[in-house]
Formats: structure tokens, sequence, C-alpha cells
């Protein structure tokens, strides 16, 4: 049985895709009918609508004014591609049993600073060694706490302009369920996922923009992990599905050539960040050792030099060797500001 | 009348409902108390997102099997001075502007009471699920 | 004495809250008592300009001491809550409309008028709930259904009028809200949309953007029990305005208001949740 689920006045209302309708609102209040549980036939072609839409083109001059907007702030923005699917909000409360969160102006998807913030919060927690990180100070310095807010801002990260296939970015998609315990623990496990029907869902593609206001060092500090969580774990719902990886374009990366040179720069990576700040002044002199004999090519032995010279920044025992003018330290210094500059 | 004595007239009448729902459920029916709770934290979220009339067909659809759930749908009706659950979606789905604005917001109003009172009378949360 | 008007746009979603709700919504908004209308309350401004005044000195002298030193002397700068002007609304046509009501205008042209920067743009009634004004007819929001000009804002479906009032308001606000950006000005002609009052006061209770967060347990990707709430907020593009008194207390006017101007030069955050990226605006001194 199908019940008409629109005001009246709405019923002969069809989806206009040229005169730049929010595909967010066609989604949430402009389903034709509903059908008793298990009967998912209407919202398939519902679904599909709202992917038709295109961009709209008011979105344009906003996303334009945005990364002013960012850049006048001072925050660093980086490019998250999205490797498969993003599947953002599908828990949320709807008509259409699944939902995805768009922009609530521009009906655009967006990554919420929040999931963002807690994603990178979550990783630190469960997936870093270093017990600064886990509980200590550092994590309070960058995430906050229930009294204190954390000192890096986590911005929206917005769909950018142009970056999925001919600027759709929402994608039909269907998943079958017939486990619902998948589910379990989440807010609001839709009731009745146990059926064996397919379920439509809308997810999202494209890329996004990350932006981050803070401290230097903190906001590269925030990068790095968000960009193991969204590479290892993933954002959003799905991700034991192979939802919500994302590729974060940090410079580092971008500039890393070849397979060899990059598996050093994240041996070191991994070692330093596993490092507590109780331990640098008695481990560093160690990795400066090794950076020392390593034989790689320049650049990936300036990035290692660099990485280095951030876990002194970052652990505040910069200044001191800087005041001792310990010759190791300066050699390094000297390495990234000579090499650098090419 | 006034907002505020319709508002209260709202607190009231949920009240007593929840209250006798509350006495005729209590200690032993879990599933109908959380069936009934939940939807009364559920339903007005759906309201803010999908519109009354979408909303209302919505649970209507899904309550296949829920008693408790339905009865809650049939208190918001009588609530509401409407004399079933299918009368009240027939009224709102069918209403010109002005009177459908109106319905929402008396609806809005009246399901904060039920949330309010699903919290303090039958001590459910939100998170807690109904299913 | 002298008064100038202060306009806010909000690019991200603006939380100015209450501190706790009791209502359906657990973190609702600042509003206006007896009308609704949102706010944000002019010492939050004021508390965001002073923390960006690097200079103490200034600082002191513009915006008043430290709370501990209150009794020195007041602040030479005096702002009103910014109240709500344009609220977007979710659009079937053009993605969304600047929605504006006969009582928001009539609220902010008497600030104008304090300001002195009144105009004589006159405030057209609206003949009934279902009908809009719009600047012109061929604006964004208008499409066609069956050969009839419909606008369908949420789940509310009106029938747009031209209107020569609303064109000269667009006209006047535009450069005053966006500065002096043609895009802006064009986009919001296009997009202006005056409704009945009580079309407004739905809109407003309905229409702001909510949104779940959840606090998950530590460990697990689970969430915590009861930490769930919902989150009001005026979502990306509310237009919100109020007036901004300057008295040569410490500083002179023409000092205050170079100060300001420096200060609002680049973006601000306002509000709450601030660290999750809500509250970043612009906000315009005319």
């Amino acid at each position: 049985m199908t019940t008409k689920s629109r005001r009246r006045a709405l019923d002969n209302i069809s989806l206009d895709v040229r005169v730049a309708p929010h595909p967010g609102l066609w989604l949430d209040k402009f389903l034709k009918e509903q059908q008793e549980q298990g009967g998912e036939g209407t919202k398939a072609p519902h679904f599909q609508e709202a992917a038709s839409t295109q961009v709209s083109p008011v979105y344009r001059d906003f996303f334009n004014a945005w990364k002013q907007t960012l850049q006048g702030v001072g925050a660093v923005t980086k490019e998250a591609k999205t490797t498969g699917r993003l599947a953002i909000g599908l828990g949320g409360e709807s008509v259409l049993e699944t939902s995805i969160t768009l922009h609530r102006t521009y009906g655009v998807p967006y990554i919420p600073g929040s999931a963002l913030k807690g994603l990178a919060a979550r990783y630190a927690r469960t997936r870093l060694e270093d017990s600064e990180w886990r509980e200590g100070k550092a994590y309070k310095i960058l995430f906050g706490d229930t009294d204190e807010a954390g000192y890096v801002t986590f911005f929206d990260a917005l769909y950018i302009l142009g970056s999925a296939a001919n600027d759709h970015p929402l994608m039909m998609d269907v998943m079958t369920v017939h486990h619902p315990e998948y589910y379990q623990g989440k807010s609001k496990p839709p009731a009745d996922w146990d059926s064996p029907t397919p379920i439509p869902f809308l997810s999202a593609t494209g890329s996004y923009l990350i932006a981050l206001y803070g401290d230097d060092k903190w906001v590269e500090a925030a990068l790095q992990i968000l960009d193991r969580a969204l590479r290892e774990e993933g954002i959003g719902a799905k991700t034991s599905s192979g939802y919500g990886r994302m590729d974060l374009d940090l410079d580092l990366h971008a500039t890393a050539d070849g397979p060899e040179g990059s598996t050093e720069v994240n041996r070191f990576r991994t070692r330093l960040e596993s490092m507590a700040v109780k331990d640098v002044a008695g481990q560093i002199h160690s990795v400066y050792q090794d950076w020392k004999v390593l034989e790689v090519d320049l650049e990936t032995k300036l990035q290692i030099a660099q990485i280095i010279l951030d876990k002194l920044e970052l652990s505040g025992r910069a200044k001191k060797l800087k005041r001792k003018k310990k010759p190791w330290f300066s050699e390094l210094l000297a390495f990234v500001d000579t090499y650098s500059r090419e | 009348m006034t907002i505020q004595t319709i508002q209260q007239q709202y607190a009231k009448t949920v009240y007593e409902q929840v209250l006798e729902f509350d006495k005729a459920h209590s200690g032993k029916e879990d599933k109908a108390r959380k069936e009934y709770g939940s939807m009364a934290h559920k339903l007005p979220v759906l309201v803010r997102q999908a519109g009354l009339v979408q909303a209302l067909v919505f649970v209507a659809t899904r309550g296949k099997g829920k008693d408790s759930q339905k009865e809650f749908l049939e208190h918001l009706a009588q609530t509401m001075g409407a004399g079933s659950f299918g009368d009240l979606l027939d009224q709102v789905r069918t209403a010109p502007l002005v009177e459908y604005m109106l319905l929402t917001r008396q609806t809005l109003w009246a399901l904060e009471w039920y949330k309010r009172f699903a919290q303090s009378v039958l001590g459910i949360d939100p998170t807690e699920e109904g299913d | 004495m002298k008064t100038k008007l202060l306009f806010l746009h909000a690019l991200s979603p603006l939380h100015a809250g209450t501190g706790q709700g009791v209502g359906v919504i657990d973190l609702p908004i600042a509003r206006e008592k007896g009308t609704g209308i949102p706010i944000v309350p002019g010492s939050s401004i004021k508390g965001v300009l002073r923390a960006n005044c690097s200079e103490d000195d200034t600082k002191t002298r513009v915006f008043g001491p430290d709370t501990s030193n209150a009794s020195d002397h007041g602040g030479s700068v005096q702002l009103s809550d910014l109240r709500l002007l344009f609220l977007p609304v979710r659009s079937l046509a053009g993605t969304f409309a600047w929605v504006t009501s006969p009582l928001l205008l009539r609220r902010f042209q008497r600030d104008a008028v304090l300001a002195s920067s009144g105009f004589a743009a006159a405030i057209p009634p609206i003949p009934r709930e279902d009908v809009c004004l719009v600047a012109r007819r061929d604006a964004g929001l208008v499409f066609k259904q069956k050969e009839v000009d419909e606008v369908v804002l949420e789940d509310l479906k009106l029938t747009p009028q031209p209107s020569d009032d609303i064109k000269t308001w667009a006209a006047v606000l535009a450069p005053q809200i966006f500065g002096g950006d043609m895009a802006w000005a064009d986009l919001f002609t296009k997009r202006i949309c005056v409704v009945h009052d009580d079309v407004l006061s739905f809109l407003l209770e309905t229409a702001t953007e909510v949104t779940a967060r959840i606090q998950l347990d530590k460990d697990k990707k689970t969430v915590k029990h009861g930490a769930l709430w919902y989150e009001e907020a005026l979502p990306t593009e509310s237009i919100l305005a109020g007036i901004m008194v300057v008295q040569p207390i410490m500083a002179n006017e023409a000092e205050v208001f170079g100060i300001i101007q420096a200060l609002t030069n680049n973006p601000l955050q306002v509000g709450g949740s601030v660290t999750v990226g809500r509250g970043l605006c612009r906000i315009h001194m005319v």
C-alpha cells in the first residue's frame, strides 16, 4: 500500500534540473509517496532525481569567496580526494531511511568540521603510540576537552568545484544489508534494514577542501593525523565496506618521488610521531645519526630533515638547541636552508 | 486562544496521556515504553527535516506490529483535536498554506511536551532505541 | 555621539546560543523575546572585536577596560544586538532565497534612521500569505509549472509578484552588505524574496539549520549513552544587521571607526562551536 506524502498543493510539482533546484530540499520534502515497510519502490527514482542535479551555479561564486575567506583568516587548506565513495550522514533522520549530509544553503555534499575533528581525535587516541597523543597535553591542545576548546579549528570541508565527473558529486548507490547488527551501536539504526531488499542511498564523490586554522605546528600535526586517519580508517559510514577513504594532498606526499623514497620518509615519520615529548631530548640525536648516514635522493633526505626539525619545534626542544648552538642541529638547519631553495 | 494558553493546554493533555500510558505499562513492558518514548524523541526532528506531511506519513507506514507507536500517534491526534490519526493526516495533507503552517507549529509545540515527558515520566533518553 | 549600521554576513553556519534549551532542539539559537527573530548579542560581537584588537592601550580605550577594572570608565563603543534581516531558505529554483518580511524590513529601517543612513524605499504590504514579492520577473527563484509562475520555498508554494520597491531595496542593500562586489549584488537581486510576516515566522521556527551532534564513546565508534544532541544554527548566507554607537569617551569617533574598520577587514568568527568552523562571517560597517 502506498500513501501520498506531499502536501496536496505540491502534488503536481516535478523537478526541473535547469532551474538549479536545491537537491537537499527535493530529497527531504518532495518524495511523492511512501510505502509500507519493505517497499522501496518509490525511493530509488527519488534518489536518482536528486543525483541528477548539477552543482548549483550560485555555488561557483560562493566557493571562490569561501577560499578567499579562508585565506583571509589564515587557515591552511588542503585538498582531500575521495578514492572510492563517501557516505556522510547516512544515519541521519529522514523519511528515506538513509540520508546524506548536504550543505543547507547550497545543496552540495560536504564533510562537517565536527566529523573531521572527531575522526582525528579518535585516531590520535586509539592509533598513535605516543601517550602525549593518546591522552596527554598534545591531545588536549589539539582537540580540547569539556573545559577548554581545542586550539585548532576544523572548518567544514566543502565540495571542490568541478572535482566530480561532470560536476555531479551525488551518486546513486545500493546496499544489501543482511545483518542489521552491522549498524549496532550507531545512534539510530533504521528499523527495517533487516529486510533482504536492496536499500538505495546516495553517496558522494569528488574532492573536498579541508581547512584548518590555528598555530602552524598544531595545524601541521592535525593534518598529519588526518592524512593517516582518512587513508587508513576513512570518514563517515560504511568504512568497513571501503567507503570514506580519502587522499589528503599534503605537500610532503606530493613531492615524494618513488616508492623507496616515500617509504623512508614514512619510516622516519612514524618513528618520530610515536616518540613522546619527554623522550625527544634523549632519543633525537640517534634519529639524526640515522638520517646522516641515510643514502637516498636529496628530496627524501630533505623531507626527513624537515620532519626531524618539525618534531624538535613541536616538542619545544628547538629553542634550547638553537641557544646552545648544537653543531648537529645547526647542520640540519643549514641542510634544509641550502637545499629547499632549489 | 493565545499561544501560551494553547501550549499550556497541550502540556496538560500530553502529561495526562503519558502518565496513563506509564501506568498501563509500568514495570513489565519495557519494549512498549521504548517504542512510545523513541517516537516522542524522533518525530519532532523528522518534522523539522521532512515537513509535517512526509513525517506523519512516514511514521504511519512504519508502525506495523508496533502497538505503542500507534498509541502514540493516536494520542498526538487527540491532542491536536483530530478524531483519529488518519483524520489528522488527511487534514494536514490537504490544508491550505495558512492552516498548514499553523498545524505544523502546533504539532511541534505538542511534540515538545511528548519529548519532555518521555524523558521525565517514562525515563526514555534520546539515544535509546525503540526497535 | 555617532551611530553606524553594522551588517553581518554568515559564511558558515552561525550558532549564537542561549545555553541549554528546553524544546525540541537541545541547543537553540538566541532569539528576540516576543518576535522570535534570531539575534546575535551585541556583547558577543564586541567580545570578538575586542579579542582581535592586538594593542592593549587601544583595546581599553575603544572597548573599555577588562572586567576587573570595569569601574574606571566605559568603552567608547556600544553595539546593539544584531537582528536577522535575511534568512536563506532552500528553493526549488535558484537553490536558495534570501527571505525577509515587512516586519524585518521595518525593524531594520528604524536602525537605519538612527544611523542616519535611512532611505526612502517603501515597504510594500504583502496582499496575502501565499504571495511573495521579488525584485524582478526573471528572478532566479521563479519557475514555471504548467505556465504559471511559482516560488517554492521548503514545502510552501507561493505566487511571486515583481515589485519595484523590492528592486530598490536590493539595489541599496547589496553594496552595504557585500561591499562593492557586483557579482554578489546580482545574486542578491535575483534571490531577494519578501514574504508575509506569518510565513516568515513559520520559516524562522522551522527552516533554520538543525544538526545532530554526537559524542562518540572514547575508543569505540559508538554513541555514548545520552550523548546525542541537536544544535540549531542560522544557515550560511544569513544576513543580520544592527547598530553601533560611538561615544567619544576615551577615543574620538574617527579613531574608533578607523579601528573597527580595520578589525572587520578580515573575516571573523562569532558565536559558539567555533572549533568546528561555525560562525565564520564578514562584518560590514556602513
